[in-house]
């Protein structure tokens, strides 16, 4: 009879027997098909700022310090666009007199009342998730929770400046065939300053062909800014992140009439 | 592996991954025809894996981690192409072979028949831990979150794949012994 050892040991030896080149065609036939393969782009922010590339990490500095100039003109001056607007829903106490006129950033246009725009420049990973993987019939599920991020967020609206914390749940689906299926996600949103807070969360969802619609966030407000609400949605831009949202009043959920 | 490359990769860099690919294709190559014991499949499956890691790479987030994610992509290939072929291949079952064998010892020759014969009753999923451990000499824990299982899990499917593959040189060799006996 083998022993354990004799057995690892012959398994060993018959694994190292076999082919280690990969035939040049194979890899020409892949090379070939990149061109016109997409690549699928996550909902989240992947790679930190310490995995940037010199000029993407130089760009992103130049983005914030864009952001902090236009904010300061805004602040000083009374707003690009001109006369001052107030929020509809300013609070209040010092967080309200605090609150610029809601004018827009250059590339955006004038904004309205209540809007803001805000850029998370930069951020980092602070607590580390878990990765894991399990089927659901055919369909193999990679789940991920509990990453969170962290970064220094500038609005145009200083209520949501400060802090922005980012958590993100996903699950993404594989065929049978081993290709991408859908995607879905959750993710919390947190935005401290010194006057207060404001958190919520949303949810993702990508599709294999690249369409995507990610979360639209209702922030509730905390501390100075307690009983306000604000609509926030993430738009393209230089920034790591880059929101707009409205603090306005949110309507109750309707229930749909189902007759008598 | 170069986390700069992978990352440009990451971004669209079509010649950075081409890079990529020569790097760690012949790797991937030598695990997926030690899983899927077929030269052809095995190449399907290095070719699919290879489309994979480009479709997902924006999808990486610890650019230092490539070769781990890669094999994982890879093992899930050989899954596909494990299951595209037993669609289409018959229920056979494996029978004892009356090969000769001289003597106490096993030969070379008999225990890689052997050897083969054990692996090819094994599901993907006990070979898989099987190649990456013995054959990359990955360590349990890194096997368990290349392939995204518990590392509980990881020791069991060894366990069960290494007293399989034990029972098959065992139990091939009996006949033989026993008839040298006599």
């Amino acid at each position: 009879m083998s022993t354990e050892r004799e057995t690892r040991r012959v398994v060993r030896s018959w694994l190292e027997e076999g082919v280690t080149a990969l035939p040049d065609r194979v890899l020409d036939a892949v090379l070939d098909q990149v061109p016109a393969t997409s690549q699928r782009r996550p909902l989240w922010p992947v790679r930190r700022i310490a995995e940037m590339s010199i000029y993407a990490r130089l760009a992103s500095v130049a983005a914030v310090v864009i952001v902090l100039v236009v904010g300061v003109t805004v602040m000083a001056g009374g707003g690009v666009g001109g006369q001052a607007t107030p929020s509809p829903s300013q609070p209040n106490g010092a967080a309200a007199t605090e609150t610029p006129p809601a004018t827009g950033t250059p590339s955006q246009g004038a904004l309205l009342p209540g809007e803001f725009t805000a850029c998370v420049g930069r951020n980092e990973e602070s607590k580390h998730g878990t990765d894991s993987q399990d089927r659901i019939g055919d369909l193999t599920v990679d789940r991920t929770r509990g990453y969170t991020w962290q970064g220094a967020i500038v609005a145009t609206d200083p209520r949501f400046s400060g802090t922005h914390y980012y958590s993100w749940n996903g699950d993404s689906y594989t065929l049978q065939s081993g290709l991408p299926a859908q995607e879905v996600s959750a993710e919390g949103h947190r935005i401290e300053n010194d006057a207060g807070a404001w958190q919520g969360s949303g949810y993702g969802v990508s599709f294999p062909d690249s369409t995507m619609q990610s979360a639209l966030t209702v922030l509730v407000g905390e501390g100075a800014y307690d009983g306000l609400t604000a609509l926030m949605f993430r738009t393209g831009g230089s920034c790591f992140f880059n929101f707009r949202g409205i603090v306005t009043d949110v309507p109750d959920t309707p229930v749909p009439y189902t007759g008598p | 592996m170069d986390a700069k490359l992978v990352a440009r990769a990451q971004d669209g860099d079509e010649e950075a991954f081409a890079s990529l690919a020569v790097a760690i294709g012949d790797q991937l190559h030598a695990v997926s025809h030690r899983i899927l014991r077929d030269l052809d499949l095995a190449e399907d499956a290095t070719q699919q894996a290879l489309l994979a890691i480009w479709r997902d790479l924006p999808t990486l987030r610890d650019p230092a981690r490539f070769e781990a994610w890669s094999y994982r992509l890879l093992v899930r290939a050989c899954y596909a192409e494990g299951r595209r072929t037993r669609r289409w291949a018959p229920n056979l079952r494996l029978l004892p072979t009356d090969e000769p064998v001289a003597g106490e010892g096993l030969s070379l020759v008999h225990d890689r028949d052997q050897l083969e014969r054990g692996f090819r009753r094994l599901s993907i999923d006990h070979r898989a831990v099987v190649v990456l451990h013995h054959y990359l000499d990955m360590p349990l824990q890194s096997v368990a979150e290349t392939l995204g299982v518990p590392i509980g899990t990881v020791r069991s499917r060894l366990h069960y794949a290494m007293r399989g593959l034990r029972a098959a040189l065992d139990a091939d060799a009996r006949p033989a012994r026993q008839e040298a006996i006599r």
